[in-house]
């Protein structure tokens, strides 16, 4: 496995652990559907989340967080309404949601943003 | 999360508006958003503003950025507010307390590597400042003696972001220098001739040439001078300003900051005293003599030559859309232009020297010369000085070559610029004492009311005016003239009022050259 995408998994297993902790039920990892892939699919009381999950090694290149344009979150968006339509469950409303870890002295840093639609 | 405010001026003109600027630091997608009517400078100022900050080890906020510029209505042009944006973000940041940036205003471009980098209309933008009631003023350090010059404004030199940054972190108002002192010495240095080395005593042979242009200098008059290549026209001319009073305090600062504008201030000597001369080329376009252009609205020679002198060499061969451009500025003393930024208005009050040939070869008119130029052509040569244009020069002279005796005769009459500049000053203040409580300062300004009323002269004296008007050499427009010359004439002589040779003169002055 290269080492972009063993960054990758590591970040995505980091985020699953903190919306865990977060209070949140994950229903899917790594959906995927002719238009894209969804990284988490995730329960917040009512609300259907669908997290973004970005890791970076550093900050050389830009920071992870803007690295998620407003074009991609809204493609996550139109995402969620294709993975709603293969199951039955019903949520009241949808959000997008950013997670985003830098790498920094061994560990990482974690931010979230929630509700970026 | 915290939104941070600071202060700005955008320049209409030479005057300033106070914009604010408000920068949120906030949740979102990251991007960095600018809004308020800016034009493509100002929303290249996100790129500046930002390789500006990471360049200067700062963070960019990692966060939805937005910058607003109130009030919105307003049109932004220019580099001017990227110091400011700069401000607005780092205090929105956390990165400087947004408590010391609320109060100043910031001017200044920044380059890419945080350097902030001198920009244009310093003056008028630190004027408006002051004007808003600011006490603090933070522009770019080679800007500084100019910002200087506004009374009551401590002013902040700033080199670079990073130094500006710790300046205000530390509230240390000593650490940079601060430029109040300058102002002063500014005022008070003793005024450089503006042109060194000119002086009215090196034009011999043309008394009349140099008597004019003393009357021009005392009472505000416009000059028109008719004669061959070689009379001397430029060199009278150019030697005007050489004559006239240096400027006041009001006006020195009035004409600093157009030329502010214009981007021609020396950064050591910014104070402009001595009367502009400005001498536009013959292919000069309406928008260059008027002012204008998209964008940004620039001052025209009309108003860098404001209290000063415009000169119009070979003044037929000027387009003339210019020369009747030139009619409303030299009416009301201030020219008013429309543009999709707004309508502008620059104040161009100044003293219009027009010099012609005779004819196209030049030599029309001249004793023992054949001018080849056939009638047609001479006429209308001279045609294209339309008669509105003219009706407003007071004085019109007409130089001829002078011969071997005349030449010889006037090196004993010719009177160093110092000796005459004397006299214009105070043929000045008795024209200023006369007009006290009026809106005028000199006799060209006076209007034709208060010339036929208050300063209404004896009967003995207007006889040859009335012998013109009743034979129709000079219309009721000309008296008027005519009448202002002669009390500058008289001023210059240092008598109460005009008597009977200081109107003839003045006649001779307007009506001379049309014989």
């Amino acid at each position: 496995m290269a080492a972009k995408d063993e960054l990758g998994k590591t970040g995505e297993r980091l985020a699953v652990d903190f919306l865990r902790a977060a209070g949140m039920e994950v229903l899917s990892r790594n959906w995927r559907c002719g238009a894209g892939e969804i990284d988490i699919v995730a329960r917040d009381g009512r609300v259907l989340v669908v997290v973004e999950v970005k890791t970076r090694s550093g900050r050389s290149h830009g920071t992870a967080l803007e690295s998620v344009t407003q074009e991609k979150v809204l493609r996550l968006r139109s995402l969620a309404g294709r993975w709603l339509a293969a199951q039955g469950e019903w949520f009241d409303s949808i959000r997008v949601d950013v997670i985003a870890l830098e790498r920094f002295a061994g560990d990482f840093s974690i931010r979230h943003e929630r509700g970026l639609v | 999360m915290p939104v941070a405010r600071t202060r700005c001026v955008a320049l209409l003109g030479v005057t300033g508006h106070t914009v604010e600027i408000e920068a949120d630091v906030g949740r979102g997608v990251v991007g960095t958003h600018l809004i308020g009517l800016l034009d493509m400078a100002i929303s290249e100022s996100r790129d500046r503003v930002r390789s500006a900050l990471l360049n200067s080890r700062f963070d960019w906020p990692d966060a939805r950025v937005t910058v607003s510029l109130f009030p919105a209505s307003l049109p932004k042009r220019g580099s001017i507010f990227d110091v400011a944006i700069a401000m607005a973000i780092l205090a929105a940041a956390g990165l400087v307390p947004p408590s010391r940036v609320a109060e100043p205003f910031f001017l200044g471009e920044l380059g890419l590597d945080g350097k902030i980098r001198p920009i244009r209309g310093v003056l008028p933008a630190a004027l408006a400042a002051a004007q808003a009631g600011a006490r603090l003023i933070v522009v770019p350090s080679l800007n500084a003696s100019e910002a200087a010059l506004v009374p009551g404004l401590t002013v902040v030199p700033a080199t670079s972001l990073r130094e500006l940054v710790d300046w205000l972190r530390e509230g240390d108002l000593d650490r940079l220098p601060c430029v109040d002192e300058l102002a002063e010495a500014a005022f008070d240095a003793p005024a450089p001739l503006s042109s060194p080395g000119l002086d009215l005593m090196e034009v011999v042979g043309q008394p009349l040439g140099r008597w004019a242009l003393e009357i021009c200098a005392a009472g505000g008059h416009n000059l028109w001078l008719l004669g061959s290549p070689g009379t001397g026209k430029t060199m009278l001319a150019e030697r005007l300003p050489t004559i006239l009073p240096v400027l006041d305090r009001d006006q020195a600062l009035e004409v600093t900051a157009i030329h502010s504008i214009a981007g021609n201030l020396t950064g050591s000597h910014p104070l402009l005293y001595r009367p502009p001369f400005v001498a536009p080329h013959h292919t000069a376009t309406v928008a260059s003599v008027i002012g204008g252009g998209t964008g940004l609205i620039r001052p025209g020679a009309v108003s860098l030559a404001h209290q000063g002198v415009l000169f119009m060499d070979e003044a037929p061969e000027f387009a003339s859309g210019v020369l009747d451009s030139l009619r409303q500025p030299l009416e009301s003393g201030r020219v008013t232009l429309s543009r999709a930024a707004g309508t502008v208005t620059f104040p161009a009050r100044f003293t219009l020297v027009l010099a012609a040939n005779p004819c196209p070869c030049g030599l029309g008119g001249e004793a023992g010369r054949f001018c080849g130029c056939s009638p047609n052509n001479r006429r209308r040569y001279l045609a294209r000085l339309s008669g509105p244009l003219l009706d407003r020069v007071d004085v019109k002279i007409r130089l001829a070559r002078p011969s071997r005796a005349e030449l010889m005769a006037d090196r004993a009459h010719v009177e160093p610029s110092s000796t005459v500049s004397e006299r214009v000053i105070q043929a000045r203040e008795r024209a200023a004492k006369r007009l006290a409580g009026t809106p005028w300062r000199n006799n060209a300004e006076v209007s034709s009311a208060v010339l036929h009323r208050e300063l209404r002269l004896p009967s003995t004296a207007l006889t040859p005016l009335t012998r013109a008007l009743d034979v129709g050499t000079l219309s009721a427009r000309g008296l008027d003239r005519v009448l202002r010359v002669a009390w500058t004439i008289s001023d210059l002589s240092a008598r109460d009022r005009p008597g009977v040779d200081d109107v003839n003169a003045a006649l001779t002055m307007w009506t001379g050259q049309e014989s």
